[in-house]
C-alpha cells in the first residue's frame, strides 16, 4: 500500500514538475550508516555501523527542493545469546537488510558556486531478517515509518554534473520489544534509524 | 524376588580382585526389543533395602575431611587425634583427605568432632550414592521424548554436536568396549527387604563384556576411569550407566535403534557408583561422596564440558560433593543433574541436585511424563530448575519410559531367579529398554547442553541460563518446585535471539 502511494505521488509529481519548470535530477549516493541501536546491531552482525547504497529523483527550483531515495543496508551476521553483557555467537546465520526510503523536503541557501542545504521528512524503513532453519514465521519483514532530518552541500562539477555530501539523523520507532527472542528488547533499542553519511553524484540539470 | 543396587551383604570385608582375561571378546549381541518379556517389576529404591553396609547409608570406618589451606601437618594430626583417627590418606582427585577411623565408632558424630576444629572446612562420613531410576517393562520402541521436545528441529540447527565436546557420564559405568574378565563370585547373603537369601560361591567366573552396538562408534570413548575398581576400565555391571549414556550420545541416524540427543559427542566413563554385581565381586570401593566428588575432578582434569550425574542420595548435605561442583564449573565444565525420585517417599532433599540452586551451571532436573505433566516419582523443591522427559509409566504405560538400548536383564540380574538358578552374569547381551526416572531426564539436559556448547555458548553459567529462558513454562507461571523454569526447548535455545524476532 505504502508502496503504491509512493509511486503514485512520483508519477503525479512528475509532470507538475515539468510544468511549473522545476529541474529534475537522478542520483545515485553511497554512504556509511551508524544505527542508533548499537549494541543490538553489533550482537548481530558484529558491527554497528556500514555502507549503504541508493539514489534517487529529485524535483527543485532555485531554493526547494524534493527528493524521493532509496537506499539498502545488508549485511550478515549470527544469531546471539546474551548473558550477564556477555554475547556468545550461535552457530545460526542471521541476514539482516534494511532499506529505507525517504521522501524528504529541503532548502538550499545559496544557487551558485557551494550549495549548502538541508532539509527533513518521511522515512519509510523496510526491515528483513532472516535466519538459517527458520521457519516462515521466525522471519521477519515489516516497514516502519519514521522521519529524518540532514544537511549537507552540493558542488557543482559540470553543466549535468553535480556532486554532494550530507549527513542524516533518522528516527525509526520499531516494535522489536514485543518479541521474546529480539536482543534489540533485551537492550531496550527500539529504533531503527540512525546516522548516516553520504556522498552523492547527480545527473540534471 | 527383587533385589536393588546396594542389596548385597558381603560375607567378610574383603575386597576382590578383576583380571582381563581376553580383550578380543565377541561383540555385543543385539536381542532388539523386549517387548515380548513379562512386565518386570520395578526396582524397590535403595533406602528401602539393606547395603552392603547393613543397611547403614554411609561407610563404616572412614571420615571425609577437608583442612583450611595452610592448616600444618602437625596441626592436622592433631586434630585427626582428637576423633580417635588412626590414618589419614589424601587420594588422587581430590583436595580433601579420607581419614581412618575405628569401625565400630560413629562416623557422622566423629565427622561432627572433626568439623568443630577451628582449621577444618568441613568434614563428614562418606555418604552413599545411588543411581537415580526407577527401570521397568521393555516394549515398544517408541522414543516420545525427543518430538516431546522439539528435537527434529533442533537437530536441523545442530545435527548432534562435534567430537569436540566431551561429556561425562558419572554413574555404573558404560558398556564402552569388549572384553572379557575374570572376577571371583564367593558366595553372599542378600536381601529384598523382607527375606534374606544365601547365594553360594560362584568361584573363579570369566564374565563376557562389549559395547553396546548403538552406542559404541571410532573414537567414541575418551580417558574412561573406573573410581570403583580403582582402574581405567569402567565396565558397567548394571545397566544403569550405559542407558543413560543412550540419551545423551546413542548413535543416530545410522538404521539402528534408536537415536541419542548430541550423538556426535564422546563420552567419558566415569564409573563412581557400585551396582550389585561389583558388590557380589567385592569391589574395593563403593559410590560414596568422596568417590563421585573424585570422579568430578578427574572428568573436568580430563576435559568433560559437561558432566551428567544421574546420581544422588538423600540425607545430611555433602560439602565435599559442592567443592566438586564449584570445581566442575569454574573450570568451565556444566553439570546436569538427576532431581530425585523421591516424590512419593517423603520428598527429601536430594544430594547432589540440592545444590543445583545455588550454583550457576549446574542444574537440577526434574521428570515430566509423555503428557508433559510430573512425574508421580520426581522429586520437588526449590532446586528444580528444569524439567525433561524422564517418563511416567503410571500414567503411560510401559512405553511412557525412556527407550534406550542397555543389557537384557535376564543374562544380567541371574539373582532375581533365586539362589537355585543364580548363575555368572553376561554384559554382552542387549536389549531396547523403557526405563523412567530424573535418570532418564537428566541426559537430556546434558546433551542438550553439548548441543548449546556446540553452538557458541561456552560458559556454564550461560548454558544454563539459555536453557532456562528459552524453556516452555509449564505449571504455575514462572519458576516453581515442580517443572523449575519450565521443559527444556532445544530448538528456542539454540536459535537465540535475532535482532527483532
Amino acid at each position: 500500500m505504502r508502496r503504491a502511494s509512493l509511486v503514485l505521488f512520483v508519477l503525479l509529481l512528475v509532470p507538475a514538475a515539468a510544468s511549473a519548470q522545476v529541474s529534475v535530477r537522478g542520483f545515485a549516493d553511497a554512504g556509511f550508516m551508524t544505527f542508533t541501536a548499537t549494541d543490538s546491531f553489533k550482537a548481530i552482525l558484529g558491527k554497528s555501523s556500514g555502507p549503504l547504497y541508493g539514489g534517487g529523483i529529485e524535483f527543485g527550483e532555485k531554493q526547494f527542493f524534493l527528493s524521493l531515495g532509496a537506499r539498502r543496508f545488508s549485511r550478515e551476521g549470527h544469531r546471539v545469546f546474551v548473558f550477564e553483557n556477555q554475547v556468545f555467537t550461535l552457530n545460526v546465520k542471521d541476514r539482516v537488510t534494511v532499506t529505507p526510503v525517504d521522501v524528504t523536503f529541503g532548502f538550499r541557501f545559496r544557487s551558485h558556486g557551494l550549495v549548502p542545504f538541508a532539509g527533513g521528512g518521511v522515512s519509510w524503513s523496510r526491515f528483513t531478517e532472516t535466519s538459517e532453519h527458520a521457519e516462515e514465521t521466525e522471519n521477519v519483514h515489516h516497514t516502519y515509518t519514521g522521519g529524518h532530518v540532514l544537511g549537507g552541500a552540493e558542488v557543482p562539477l559540470q553543466r549535468w554534473l553535480a556532486a554532494a555530501v550530507d549527513a542524516q539523523w533518522s528516527a525509526v520507532p520499531n516494535d522489536f520489544d514485543e518479541s521474546a527472542t529480539s536482543v534489540a528488547k533485551l537492550y531496550n533499542e527500539h529504533d531503527l534509524g540512525g546516522f548516516t553519511v553520504r556522498a552523492r553524484i547527480i545527473i540534471g540539470r | 524376588m527383587t533385589l536393588a543396587a546396594g542389596a548385597v551383604i558381603a560375607q567378610d570385608g574383603a575386597t576382590g580382585l578383576r583380571a582381563i582375561v581376553s580383550d578380543l571378546a565377541l561383540p555385543g549381541i543385539d536381542n532388539g526389543l523386549r517387548a515380548s518379556d513379562a512386565p518386570r517389576p520395578p526396582r524397590p529404591y535403595p533406602t528401602d533395602v539393606a547395603t552392603r553396609n547393613n543397611g547403614i547409608p554411609y561407610l563404616r570406618g572412614s571420615i571425609v575431611v577437608k583442612f583450611r589451606e595452610g592448616t600444618a601437618p602437625l596441626a592436622q594430626r592433631i586434630m585427626i587425634d582428637r576423633v580417635g583417627a588412626s590414618t589419614m590418606e589424601t587420594p588422587s582427585y581430590a583436595d580433601f583427605a579420607i581419614v581412618n577411623i575405628d569401625e565400630n565408632a560413629d562416623p557422622e558424630a566423629a565427622a561432627a568432632a572433626l568439623a568443630q576444629q577451628p582449621d577444618v572446612e568441613y568434614a563428614q562420613a562418606r555418604y552413599l550414592l545411588h543411581p537415580m531410576f526407577v527401570p521397568n517393562d521393555p516394549l515398544y520402541a517408541q522414543q516420545w521424548n525427543f518430538p516431546a521436545i522439539d528435537m527434529e528441529h533442533a537437530w536441523d540447527l545442530n545435527p548432534g554436536a562435534t567430537r569436540d565436546i566431551i561429556v561425562a557420564v558419572l554413574d555404573s559405568g558404560v558398556a564402552y568396549r569388549s572384553v572379557v574378565r575374570r572376577f571371583n563370585a564367593p558366595a553372599f547373603r542378600a536381601s529384598n527387604g523382607v527375606t534374606i537369601f544365601s547365594f553360594p560361591a560362584l568361584g573363579d567366573i570369566d564374565v563376557p563384556f562389549a559395547a553396546a552396538p548403538d552406542l559404541a562408534g571410532p573414537d567414541r570413548f575418551v580417558a574412561p576411569r573406573d573410581f570403583i575398581w580403582n582402574d581405567n576400565d569402567p565396565l558397567d555391571m548394571d545397566g544403569h550407566g550405559t542407558h543413560v549414556t543412550g540419551t545423551i550420545g546413542q548413535l543416530t541416524n545410522n538404521s539402528v535403534g534408536v537415536a541419542g540427543m548430541a550423538f556426535n559427542v564422546r563420552i567419558m566413563p566415569v564409573k563412581v557408583i557400585d551396582s550389585l554385581w561389583d558388590d557380589i565381586f567385592r569391589s574395593p570401593f563403593e559410590g560414596t561422596d568422596d568417590v563421585v566428588a573424585r570422579g568430578v575432578r578427574y572428568a573436568v582434569d580430563n576435559g568433560a564440558k559437561v558432566l551428567n550425574m544421574s546420581i544422588g542420595r538423600s540425607g545430611p548435605p555433602s560439602p565435599l560433593l559442592q567443592d566438586a561442583l564449584l570445581y566442575a564449573t569454574s573450570h568451565g565444565a556444566f553439570v546436569s543433574i538427576a532431581a530425585g525420585n523421591d516424590f512419593e517417599q517423603g520428598n527429601p532433599a536430594e544430594w547432589p541436585a540440592a545444590y543445583a540452586n545455588s550454583i550457576q551451571g549446574v542444574v537440577a532436573v526434574g521428570a515430566v511424563g509423555r503428557d508433559k505433566l510430573h512425574a508421580y516419582y520426581s522429586s520437588t523443591g526449590p532446586n528444580v530448575e528444569l524439567a525433561a522427559p524422564g517418563g511416567n509409566q503410571r500414567a503411560g504405560g510401559t512405553a511412557g519410559g525412556i527407550l534406550q538400548q542397555t543389557f537384557d536383564f535376564n543374562f544380567v540380574e541371574t539373582y532375581q531367579f533365586g539362589p537355585s538358578q543364580y548363575g555368572p552374569p553376561r554384559f554382552d547381551i542387549f536389549a531396547y529398554q523403557f526405563f523412567q526416572g530424573t535418570s532418564m531426564a537428566a541426559p537430556h539436559v546434558s546433551g542438550f547442553a553439548a548441543l548449546l556448547m556446540q553452538q557458541g555458548i561456552t560458559s556454564p553459567a550461560a548454558v544454563e541460563a539459555a536453557m532456562e529462558q528459552f524453556a516452555t513454562d509449564l505449571g504455575p507461571t514462572g519458576k516453581d518446585d515442580q517443572y523449575g523454569y519450565g521443559l527444556i526447548n532445544p530448538r528456542a535455545a539454540l536459535r537465540g535471539l535475532g535482532l527483532a524476532k
